[in-house]
């Protein structure tokens, strides 16, 4: 792997068209679902719905036919930090009659509660993690743009915008990898010019003071960037604000109620139970 | 002919934060018909583009008037109405796509237009199938080729149903294949009715159009045809243009063929040559006539391979096997369409990319992992395509002294090298040092890109489309540099796809193609063969396409021709003109 693909590291847009029976529901439905299965993950009290969730989060990849691994590579990351949040948890208890002592140094005390406790953390986590990457697999940046306007173009009735903040997500997404390939070039040049980017053995200081040469000319070329690209928007009529329509059509069908619903009533039951 | 647009007495000047606004327009007045096309030219700063984007509102004049179909760009509510009837194809491919995807971003005008789904998808795909594009319609720009985003731009334009385009050098950014096909398009354009007005540096481009608007320190100094404008040489002096390379060239023909008016192109040129009943033959060309070196190898690849973003769902396989060599005290030519891996190969050679397989030699350096990186880059400089990304200091003194500060120089040293430097690059010391580097042109800007690169007197020098997007001054002082650079002793790789360059400048070139090398030759060879180079997307110099036609019509001039002077010193070794 090189040094300088910035690109490769930013984990945005990683759809993967499988054309599965998942993907081809309405992007509302997919949105939704990830939203109330999210909710439900994170609210959760009982630890066994958080490992019902996580099957449930396992099977949609199963449908979505999403290779399991390209998965991992997401957890693997934050796995050191979810350890270490984990590992406080272990001595979040005091020992009871409810509470059998396992092992105890000094004062701390490892107890059943605190592994339970270590384990659903790690665990709720993970869920999370899953279903945020699943919906990146599942959901193309199209979906989550006509999506989100159809769903929030009810806020238009209140007078808020909601189409300028859909405009918001579209341009960032189209600036993501604009951004990582001016950071390439920056890079690059000052490497060609004696900057050690790319030599191994740094230290982290010479790290540090490798970037931030790099940020300030990244923004001024951003802010360049920007201003065309918003010329560009301007010469094609956007702004008008009488009434966006929209390219795409979205339908709702019957089997794209039939998932919503599943995920509502699911959702619900792991949030009480 | 209906009135389109009307300019009356325009002036504008910049608004400049904290200071007196920059004047860039001065009492400009013309007007446009429908179906009319119409080139703008005049050097960098002239005001071409601020006049662009006064002709579909996107700037306002502060005085004057200016009227499309009848609608004054003073009242803000005819904004839009002007905007969907006047579209534009900005110079920068990559800015001016907005959504994530193809069809996405070519739906985005009519979206703003508010018009339903049904018509807008209608829409979408007619524009796009127009252009040629439909079949890649949900990939993402950042995957396209420039040539590619700016037929997507052009789509995302047509989708609007306009009455006139304007190129704002939409073509500049391009390689020579990209540029045929804007052309292409734009005889499309023309010929359903729709007003053409592109901005150009490209005299040739500028030829095709019916009339011309010069520009010269923000007035109009002519409007007429594109024949009144060339054949006075003093005007187009006067306004630091140049004249298309045809006619240059062809006039200088003239004593000995003479049918030749004024050819502004090559089409042109080919229909003003009577073909002859008895072939003429001329003796080979003189050795002196071009660059020969036979050195020891400086640079030499093995089997050199390189794909981004290895192991990945993206991988992309850009090198292949590569093998070349280039000679020692040689400029080498790399050529080869848009994506063919040239600068991918170029940054090899100074490190920034490590050879994933084979062998690649470097002067002393063999380039792998245990490379002394550091050293490597001081051995070979490089300049890079995009000025705009390798300049990142705020003034020019700091920005050509930031590698020897590296170095850990300072003080008169410091201070010597940086003016040496500016001074081998034709920039003052005493001027240029304290200005801000982002008020440059294009044009100095290469050339403090350039002096940061020399300060470090490297000894191979590697430059990656040294003259793209300059005007016609700005290039020819930029080449001048280069030469004078090879004379000092050093070495240069040049990729370009503007092969007029290479032919000026290197002894030997290799022609890459979808990441292999084709093949590594002469250049006078390699270049002069238009139908070769036709096959890998590449446009042979206009000088060897002229020496083409004219062997066809029975000159038999000799084949290696790649510049105009041997076109010449051909025909002047015929000794008595008129033959």
């Amino acid at each position: 792997m090189s040094n300088f693909e910035f690109t490769q590291n930013l984990s945005f847009g990683q759809y993967l068209p499988t054309n599965s029976w998942f993907h081809q529901r309405d992007p509302r439905a997919k949105i939704l679902l990830f939203f109330f299965l999210m909710m439900a993950i994170t609210l959760a009290r009982n630890s066994y719905m958080v490992l019902a969730a996580l099957f449930i989060v396992l099977i949609i990849f199963r449908i979505a036919f999403v290779p399991f691994k390209s998965a991992l590579n997401g957890i693997k990351t934050p796995l050191p930090f979810l350890i270490f949040i984990a590992f406080f948890q272990l001595f979040r208890f005091s020992p009871g009659a409810e509470n059998p002592l396992i092992f105890s140094i000094w004062s701390f005390t490892i107890t059943m509660q605190g592994i339970l406790a270590a384990g659903t953390i790690i665990m709720r986590f993970i869920s999370l993690i899953l279903t945020i990457s699943l919906a990146s697999f599942t959901l193309s940046t199209s979906d989550i743009i006509y999506g989100l306007q159809s769903l929030l173009r009810p806020l238009n009735w209140l007078k808020i915008p909601s189409e300028d903040f859909i405009m918001v997500i579209q341009i960032t997404l189209r600036f993501l990898p604009m951004l990582g390939q001016a950071t390439e070039q920056i890079a690059k040049a000052q490497a060609a010019r004696g900057a050690s980017w790319g030599v191994k053995k740094l230290s982290l200081k010479q790290r540090i003071q490798l970037i931030i040469p790099v940020i300030v000319p990244m923004f001024l070329t951003s802010l360049q960037k920007a201003e065309t690209m918003a010329m560009a928007m301007d010469a094609r009529g956007y702004g008008n604000h009488l009434n966006r329509s929209a390219y795409r059509e979205l339908s709702f069908k019957k089997q794209d109620g039939f998932l919503l619903a599943a995920a509502l009533i699911i959702s619900v039951m792991i949030l009480i139970l | 002919m209906a009135l389109l647009i009307e300019i009356n007495r325009v002036s504008y000047s910049h608004p400049v934060p904290g200071g007196p606004p920059h004047p860039a327009l001065h009492e400009i007045s013309f007007q446009i018909n429908e179906g009319e096309h119409i080139a703008i030219v005049g050097a960098n700063g002239s005001g071409k583009t601020t006049l662009a984007r006064h002709l579909n509102a996107l700037l306002i004049p502060d005085f004057g008037t200016i009227k499309v179909l009848g609608l004054d760009t003073h009242n803000r509510a005819n904004h839009l109405r002007i905007h969907q009837r006047v579209g534009m194809v900005f110079q920068s491919p990559q800015e001016q796509m907005i959504a994530t995807s193809i069809e996405e971003d070519v739906a985005f005008g009519p979206e703003n237009l508010g018009l339903p789904t049904r018509e807008i998808q209608q829409r979408v795909k007619d524009s796009l199938e127009q252009v040629g594009m439909w079949e890649q319609r949900t990939r993402s720009p950042q995957h396209l080729s420039a040539g590619q985003m700016q037929r997507v731009a052009l789509a995302g334009i047509l989708a609007m149903q306009p009455a006139c385009v304007i190129f704002d050098e939409a073509t500049a950014m391009l390689d020579p294949f990209g540029r045929e096909d804007v052309l292409r398009n734009i005889e499309t354009l023309k010929q359903s009715g729709i007003t053409v007005i592109m901005i150009t540096h490209f005299m040739e481009e500028a030829s095709l159009a019916d009339r011309i608007l010069g520009l010269s320190e923000g007035t109009l100094r002519f409007d007429g045809s594109p024949d009144e404008l060339f054949t006075n040489e003093k005007l187009v002096k006067s306004m630091n243009l140049d004249k298309p390379r045809v006619l240059w060239f062809a006039e200088q023909l003239k004593p000995w063929i003479p049918t030749i008016k004024s050819p502004l192109n090559i089409d042109q040129f080919r229909k003003q040559i009577e073909p002859r009943s008895i072939p003429q033959l001329f003796n080979p060309l003189d050795d002196h006539h071009f660059f020969r070196n036979h050195q020891p190898d400086l640079v030499k690849a093995e089997n050199i391979s390189f794909t981004y973003l290895q192991n990945t769902p993206l991988a992309h396989q850009a090198l292949e096997n590569i093998n070349f060599s280039i000679r020692q005290g040689s400029v080498h030519g790399l050529i080869g369409a848009t994506g063919s891996g040239k600068s991918t190969l170029l940054q090899h050679l100074n490190g920034l990319y490590l050879p994933q397989t084979g062998h690649l030699t470097v002067g002393p350096f063999e380039v792998n992992h245990e490379t002394d990186l550091l050293a490597l880059r001081r051995y070979t400089g490089m300049v890079f395509q995009n000025p705009n990304y390798q300049l990142f200091e705020q003034y020019i003194g700091d920005e050509i002294a930031y590698g020897l500060k590296i170095l850990g120089i300072t003080g008169a040293e410091l201070r010597e090298r940086v003016k040496t430097a500016m001074t081998q690059v034709g920039l003052d010391f005493e001027t240029f040092k304290d200005r801000l580097t982002f008020s440059l042109s294009g044009g100095e800007k290469r050339k403090v890109a350039l002096a940061s690169t020399l300060v470090l007197n490297p000894t191979l020098l590697l430059l990656d489309e040294p003259t793209a997007g300059l005007d016609p001054i700005a290039r020819r002082e930029i080449l001048g540099q280069m030469v004078r650079v090879h004379n000092e002793g050093r070495s240069l790789v040049v990729s370009s796809h503007q092969l007029e360059d290479l032919a000026l400048l290197t002894d030997h070139a290799t022609l890459l193609s979808q990441g292999q090398v084709v093949i590594t030759q002469e250049t006078d060879k390699i270049l002069s063969d238009h139908p070769f180079l036709h096959q890998y997307q590449m446009i042979a110099p206009i000088a060897a396409q002229m020496g083409f036609i004219l062997r066809e019509k029975g000159w038999k001039v000799p084949e290696n021709i790649i510049i105009g002077q041997q076109l010449v010193a051909a025909f002047e070794t015929l000794g008595a003109k008129n033959v």
